[in-house]
């Protein structure tokens, strides 16, 4: 390829990239996504799905299949496994939905701050991203069933001590009913 | 005016009068006040299709003083388009003040970055270095405008009308004229019909989206959201980030000692 065709693909490419960006940009949400909030209250503090961790774990035993293994049919090992499977990827949905509010409720902040600090902007968007990979990725692993207890118990464990943290910090500012208000005005205006 | 077809012809003549309605609309209703650098633009543009109208009648179409005319003026015409796309980046992110302060810079480095590159890396000829300097603006103007609707998308920032319909117009304009300026370099002479039939396609379509636009009164400035005390931020957002981090890192390593061995 000659040196204008280098240039000649690469300009192209830029194009269709703004291209994907201008209508990625504009895409109405036709349906909330779930977990995600349209309409923000604040006070609602997200972490609330973290107290179910028990019963997940609980779910992710080796225990109960070695003795449905032992005791029942394979069948209803099988049965039950891909049942409990579901029932983790809704958890992990719900999960990712508390940090989906949290990242909201840090970008609402941001944009009604009349200070911000760029490099905190981009830390949380490469945050933001690293976590939309690992989660996909760890919801594939539970999907083909390779995930365990401890996955699970790390990534709640986090999302509920932000929430606390937040909960903790909005409360010592002593202002949440008024930053609700607010923040659900500025954002309906 | 005889070498332009009869397509070119007509096409030159709608867009000429939709822009001139266009600008009397906005004229007539004072939106100069709001929008002083698209109706210069508008403004600009049409001085430059009536300038061509006179030298395509009398020193032809391929005349010289038509070609230096026709890129000279072209720069005030992209430069102008530069500044309405800076118009509307002020009008989406000017009433939140922190991301504002962000935004336009990185929107300016983005843009300069963007030419440089296009510029330093096309054809450097006469005739071709003409074109790779419009390409390289029309393809800055056409990032910068895409990377302000990713950030108002980012941060759930309200795309009012006419902000949006204009920035989508200035956009996708840019964009077809970067791959028309694209196909120009690498066919030169025997695609110079084309490129201008293209060019007039594209700007009619654009024009049709600002025209619609402001079809109805521009509403008044929306009421400046209530900004928060700054301290919130600074106490906030570090700690979250922190958080996030940790996070982040927790199913970075689960991933790793997780990852089935080879």
């Amino acid at each position: 390829m000659t040196l204008f065709g280098v240039y000649f693909v690469s300009i192209a490419a830029t194009v269709l990239v703004v291209a994907i960006l201008l209508f990625w940009s504009l895409r109405r949400r036709t349906k909330s996504r779930k977990g995600e909030v349209r309409s923000l209250e604040p006070v609602e503090v997200p972490g609330g799905h973290v107290i179910y961790l028990p019963q997940m774990g609980q779910a992710l035993q080796k225990m109960d299949f070695e003795f449905l293994a032992a005791r029942g049919t394979s069948r209803l090992m099988r049965q039950v496994k891909r049942e409990r499977r579901q029932i983790l990827l809704c958890y992990l949905e719900a999960v990712h939905g508390d940090f989906a509010r949290l990242l909201r409720m840090a970008r609402v902040i941001a944009v009604l701050s009349p200070e911000i600090a760029p490099a905190q902007e981009w830390e949380r968007l490469r945050l933001s991203v690293w976590f939309a990979l690992n989660y996909r990725m760890l919801r594939l692993r539970i999907g083909i069933g390779l995930a365990s207890e401890p996955q699970l118990d790390g990534l709640s464990r986090s999302v509920g001590n932000l929430a606390t943290q937040i909960e903790q910090a909005m409360t010592q500012l002593g202002e949440r009913a008024a930053f609700a208000h607010e923040l659900s005005s500025s954002l309906n205006s | 005016m005889d070498a332009l077809g009869d397509s070119a012809k007509t096409l030159w003549l709608i867009n000429v009068a939709i822009q001139a309605g266009l600008l009397t609309l906005l004229v007539w209703r004072k939106d100069y006040r709001r929008f002083p650098f698209f109706v210069a633009y508008l403004t600009v543009n049409l001085l430059q299709s009536a300038a061509f109208a006179i030298l395509f009648t009398r020193p032809g179409y391929t005349s010289r003083i038509a070609w230096l005319f026709g890129w000279g003026s072209q720069g005030i015409v992209v430069a102008a388009r530069a500044c309405t796309v800076a118009e509307v980046c002020h009008h989406v992110l000017a009433p939140y003040r922190g991301i504002w302060a962000m935004g336009w810079r990185l929107l300016v480095v983005l843009g300069i970055s963007v030419l440089v590159l296009a510029v330093a890396f096309g054809r450097h000829d006469l005739h071709a270095g003409i074109v790779t300097l419009d390409l390289g603006t029309e393809l800055a103007i056409a990032s910068v405008t895409a990377i302000l609707f990713a950030f108002a998308k980012y941060y759930e920032v309200p795309l009012r009308e006419p902000m949006r319909m204009l920035g989508i117009g200035l956009c996708l304009y840019s964009a077809c004229y970067v791959l028309n300026d694209l196909l120009l370099q690498r066919y030169l002479a025997g695609y110079v019909e084309i490129w201008n039939l293209v060019g007039m396609i594209a700007f009619l379509g654009s024009l049709a989206l600002w025209a619609w636009a402001f079809r109805v009164p521009v509403e008044a400035e929306a009421t400046k959201p209530v900004l928060l005390d700054a301290e919130m931020y600074r106490n906030l957002i570090p700690e979250m980030n922190r958080r996030l981090f940790v996070l982040n890192e927790q199913l970075s390593q689960l991933w790793r000692v997780e990852s089935p061995r080879p």
